[in-house]
């Protein structure tokens, strides 16, 4: 009686280390998601090191000699990418926008993550009156509109970083409880963990080393994604004026150029930020659709 | 099949129920006094009440609820901080605007957007069309929407001239809905609807991409081959087969598209519900935000709805077997 | 432009039935740890009229003998040899040729009813497109020549109203008869038309198969693994064992008298009837399982598992030529054939090669 326990932690434990390097290493085998890591990857270099990157602080006015405000300066020596109509540095604030990318994506998505995969254990493993409720609640949050619901509560909230991460959370739990849950499912009637249960194993136990393991490779995707929509949503609401206005953000930035009219003059403004956006937007999408197509056998090339 | 269509609209109002509820807790426990902007502090306190009662701001919060829903129930939205008018006045005309670049923008869209997935579906496996499709059409989904207006900006209105950069008409126009059937209007329109179908297309695409490339391998496609029809005709049929996982998935998308909406409408400066709303969280106008809001989320759910019914419209199967078993 | 009814019948009966001929014919798969013939060189002939069991243990290539005749194999997929449709190389056809060909003069009747009508199509427009994709009729008369096919095969008209998910498996399967005679097509392939279904249905849409042959008439390849079937409805017959056709000849002589130690065995799998003296002969199966394909054995593709096999089979290969005799097979010891019957119909013989898994 003993002995079945120890033998399968074993055994899980060895699959759970395998498991957890296994995402990156299975994407790799695609090649669009082999790009978007390897863009992703890059773009986190420069958000690490943003302070060190940029060559002025990004809400530093740049005078001429002649004491004059340099407003919307196309690109030169002294600014790369020109700058914007306070004469701030347009290159400065763009790589200071990488990290604050990365924060609100990092974090916010970590949260997701974390409480998809509590409420998607949760409902799943357990089912029965806490399914049902947990599920209800979700179908709830799933009318719920996105983006509007951001707007308010940013909006009666206060627009900081904190309450965007916030915000974010509330939003995109639903749609990963859900998966998640639905994977518990299948895992649960496997036959180890039936083994596990005869075997005294308690809940916890059976969760943590069992369930979570093999779920991990959908909670890390649902991860992944929630890095795209959490930029996405920051971008969005920063755009509509809702960012923190003490921090850069891509999506301020072309905010302030389209609030302050620069949108037809000052493509050196404008176009990094956006493209930036996409490029990391899009790495995601591809690591994504990556998963898919690896994932479905039914997209399967044979 | 009634059973279950009655069951489901319950659903759909439990939902707009519990989300309005949600709306009006946030909107009267936040930090801020609502009611600062409205009235003066100098003003006497028994002004003062008076106008607090004219907008529902008086006794407790589970009395305000009460007369709250009450007033929602023979749509009575309030009245605009901000305008001081109905709130029902204000939104009325900016539904129809949003309506105007909504609809055809969705359906153009999805149309587009299936077509075009039957296309690289039917493509050669691994081939250039399937590839450059899938790449180009994630990238494309991966753009925000408001990066999309810009870049229409950029292109048609400032370099190239052809379109008018913001708003739905020049002053002078043709008024009331006049105004709709002009050259002028049109010629608005032209922009911010093509960044609407451009956000809403690549996830059509890949949808019925996935779809197609799933149905192809089918049994009754071989079949269908077999018969010697010609290779558009075998096509139809994948494609018919795959527009009900489209539908499905269109749920989450139609969702998505209403954030899209708002963000395109700032953009082009187009006076609809989306822009109101973010206007009116920043001029702290609740009564109208909390309208904007409810309306959207209605829209979701009937969207929903409407999914749902095109499914079982589509599928023989499903209309077979909710009619068996209620 | 548009025939009527009574023209469209009388056309369709005027129909001859197809001659086929099939010389080398060879599927290869080319994947990524090489390629593989799936069928590897077969040849044979259906004469006008009459009808070639196709037999074979699963995955020995007999559905893909039958996708490649109608050239439905996936596209990375190499066609070679040739396939004589009344003296037309179906093989050599460009699309726009081999569209004409199916179903007016090949049809197929497919192993998975189940799965193979579209399921969002209602059945009778499933037929009426078969029917209108090759001539220029209205949806009227076309819809009219389904009804008659239903009466065919023995459905009511109303239900071509209906959707596949409305059918039972036999009546579905019904239904692929009835889209296979649409064109009163002169060659009909029926590929395992009855494994899908139970004991009781096999019988019925096998006897309305039969039936049908009967009056109509057609040219028929019938694929299975059921030798009785072939022994009921078949005047030729073809073995067929890892993508190569390994006996072929009348299917009277090959049931009584095979040449082939594969066939013999084969026979000894299906449950017989008691012969003269009520001993019900033992069932013995024969051990071992396909070779792989990938990296085909020398020899005999069969010696690994053939009781009789000699040092010659494991490094020559048995050549078959069908136009050497009316009944031949690819073993090298056609002579000794007499012996290996006696000996195959021993258990002791088949057990003895206990070796092999």
């Amino acid at each position: 009686m003993a002995k079945t326990p120890t033998l399968t932690n074993k055994a899980a434990n060895v699959g759970l280390r395998h498991r957890m390097l296994n995402p990156v290493a299975m994407l790799w085998q695609d090649g669009s998601a082999r790009i978007g890591m390897i863009v992703f990857f890059l773009f986190a270099v420069v958000a690490i090191f943003a302070p060190y990157l940029a060559p002025y602080p990004p809400f530093e006015s740049s005078l001429s000699e002649a004491g004059r405000l340099r407003r919307l300066e196309p690109p030169s020596i002294d600014h790369w990418l020109g700058t914007t109509t306070f004469g701030h540095d347009v290159f400065s604030q763009l790589i200071m926008g990488f990290r604050l990318a990365f924060v609100v994506g990092v974090v916010a998505a970590l949260a997701v993550g974390f409480v998809s995969t509590l409420i998607g254990i949760i409902s799943g493993y357990f089912g029965g009156v806490i399914d049902d409720l947990l599920m209800r609640l979700t179908d709830v949050a799933l009318s719920i509109p996105t983006l509007p619901f951001a707007i308010v509560a940013v909006g009666l909230l206060g627009p900081s970083i904190e309450n965007i991460i916030l915000v974010i959370t509330v939003l995109f739990w639903r749609n990963g409880a859900r998966i998640i849950r639905s994977t518990v499912l299948t895992e649960r009637e496997k036959i180890y963990v039936k083994w596990a249960r005869t075997a005294g194993a308690s809940h916890f136990h059976i969760i943590i080393n069992h369930i979570l393991p093999n779920v991990f490779r959908i909670v890390f995707l649902w991860i992944t994604m929630s890095v795209a929509f959490a930029i996405l949503t920051e971008a969005s609401l920063s755009f509509l004026g809702l960012g923190d206005p003490t921090a850069v953000s891509w999506g301020q930035m072309l905010n302030t150029a389209f609030v302050s009219g620069s949108l037809r003059t000052a493509w050196w403004w404008v176009a990094p930020p956006s493209i930036a956006l996409v490029v990391l937007i899009s790495s995601i999408y591809l690591i994504g659709r990556g998963y898919e197509e690896l994932n479905n056998p039914r997209l399967r090339r044979r | 099949m009634r059973a279950y269509l009655i069951s489901r609209n319950v659903q759909s109002l439990f939902v707009v129920f519990v989300v309005t509820s949600i709306m009006f807790v946030m909107f009267r426990i936040m930090p801020s006094d609502p009611t600062a902007m409205l009235v003066d502090r100098g003003m006497p306190e028994e002004a003062r009440q008076a106008l607090l009662e004219k907008w529902g701001l008086t006794g407790t919060l589970w009395d305000q609820y009460l007369r709250y829903f009450g007033n929602l129930a023979v749509g009575d939205f309030g009245e605009s901080f901000f305008y001081r008018q109905p709130v029902w006045d204000v939104l009325l005309p900016l539904i129809v605007n949003s309506l105007i670049l909504a609809i055809p923008g969705l359906l153009l869209g999805a149309l587009i957007g299936a077509g075009l997935g039957m296309v690289v579906g039917w493509s050669k496996r691994g081939g250039r069309i399937e590839n450059i499709g899938i790449f180009v059409a994630t990238i494309a989904r991966g753009t925000p929407s408001f990066i999309v207006g810009i870049a229409l900006l950029a292109v048609f209105s400032s370099w190239l001239g052809w379109f008018p950069a913001f708003g739905m008409g020049d002053p002078g126009d043709a008024a009331g809905s006049q105004r709709y059937f002009t050259f002028e209007f049109l010629h608005h329109l032209f922009l911010p609807l093509l960044a609407v179908i451009i956000f809403f297309l690549p996830e059509n695409l890949l949808l019925m991409r996935s779809g197609v490339v799933e149905s192809r391998t089918e049994d009754y496609i071989e079949l269908v081959r077999a018969k010697g029809v010609s290779e558009p005709r075998v096509a139809w049929h994948a494609g018919r087969n795959s527009l009900l996982p489209l539908v499905t998935w269109l749920f989450p998308a139609l969702a998505e598209t209403v954030a899209g909406l708002i963000v395109i409408e700032i953009v082009f400066a187009w006076p609809g519900v989306g822009r109101e709303l973010v206007l009116a969280v920043t001029r702290q106008d609740y009564p109208l935000a909390q309208a904007a809001f409810i309306l959207m989320a209605l829209l979701i759910v009937l969207s929903n709805l409407a999914a749902d019914l095109t499914y079982t419209k589509l599928d023989p199967r499903v209309a077979y077997s909710r009619a068996k078993h209620g | 432009m548009a025939i009527t009814f009574e023209q469209l019948q009388a056309q369709l009966d005027e129909k001859p039935s197809v001659h086929l001929e099939v010389l080398d014919l060879a599927v290869t798969y080319k994947t990524v740890k090489g390629s593989f013939h799936a069928v590897d060189n077969i040849s044979f002939e259906v004469a006008p009229g009459s009808n070639l069991g196709l037999v074979g243990e699963s995955g020995c290539g007999k559905s893909t003998v039958v996708k490649a005749l109608m050239r439905l194999t996936p596209e990375d997929a190499a066609l070679s040899g040739r396939v004589l449709v009344n003296g037309a190389d179906l093989i050599a056809m460009n699309a726009e040729q081999l569209q004409k060909v199916r179903w007016t003069q090949i049809a197929l009747v497919t192993q998975s009813a189940m799965n193979s009508l579209d399921p969002v199509v209602r059945v009778g427009d499933q037929i009426v497109e078969s029917i209108r994709a090759h001539v220029g009729t209205s949806y009227a008369t076309a819809w009219k020549r389904a009804e008659a096919l239903f009466a065919m095969v023995g459905l009511p008209a109303a239900r071509l109203r209906e959707y596949p998910h409305q059918f039972s498996g036999g009546m579905r399967q019904r239904t692929v008869i009835a889209m296979a005679l649409s064109l009163n097509a002169g060659l009909l392939l029926a590929d395992e038309p009855t494994t899908a279904l139970d004991p009781i249905m096999q019988d019925q849409v096998l006897a309305r198969i039969q039936a049908l042959q009967k009056s109509l008439h057609r040219s028929m390849i019938l694929v299975t693994h059921d030798i009785a079937v072939v022994a009921e409805t078949c005047e030729m017959v073809a073995v067929m064992y890892a993508g190569r056709i390994v006996e072929y000849g009348p299917t009277a002589t090959v049931l009584t008298k095979p040449l082939h130690p594969y066939t013999m065995g084969l026979e000894n799998a299906f449950p017989r009837m008691p012969s003269g003296d009520g001993v019900r002969p033992p069932l013995i199966s024969i051990r071992g399982g396909l070779p792989n394909l990938l990296s085909p054995p020398k020899g005999c593709r069969f010696a690994q598992r053939c009781p009789f096999a000699t040092e010659r089979c494991t490094t020559e290969d048995p050549i078959i030529d069908i136009k050497a005799s009316s009944h031949v097979a690819a073993c090298h010891y056609p002579s000794r054939a007499e012996e290996f019957r006696r000996k195959a119909a021993e258990a002791e013989t088949w057990n003895a090669m206990e070796g092999i898994t």
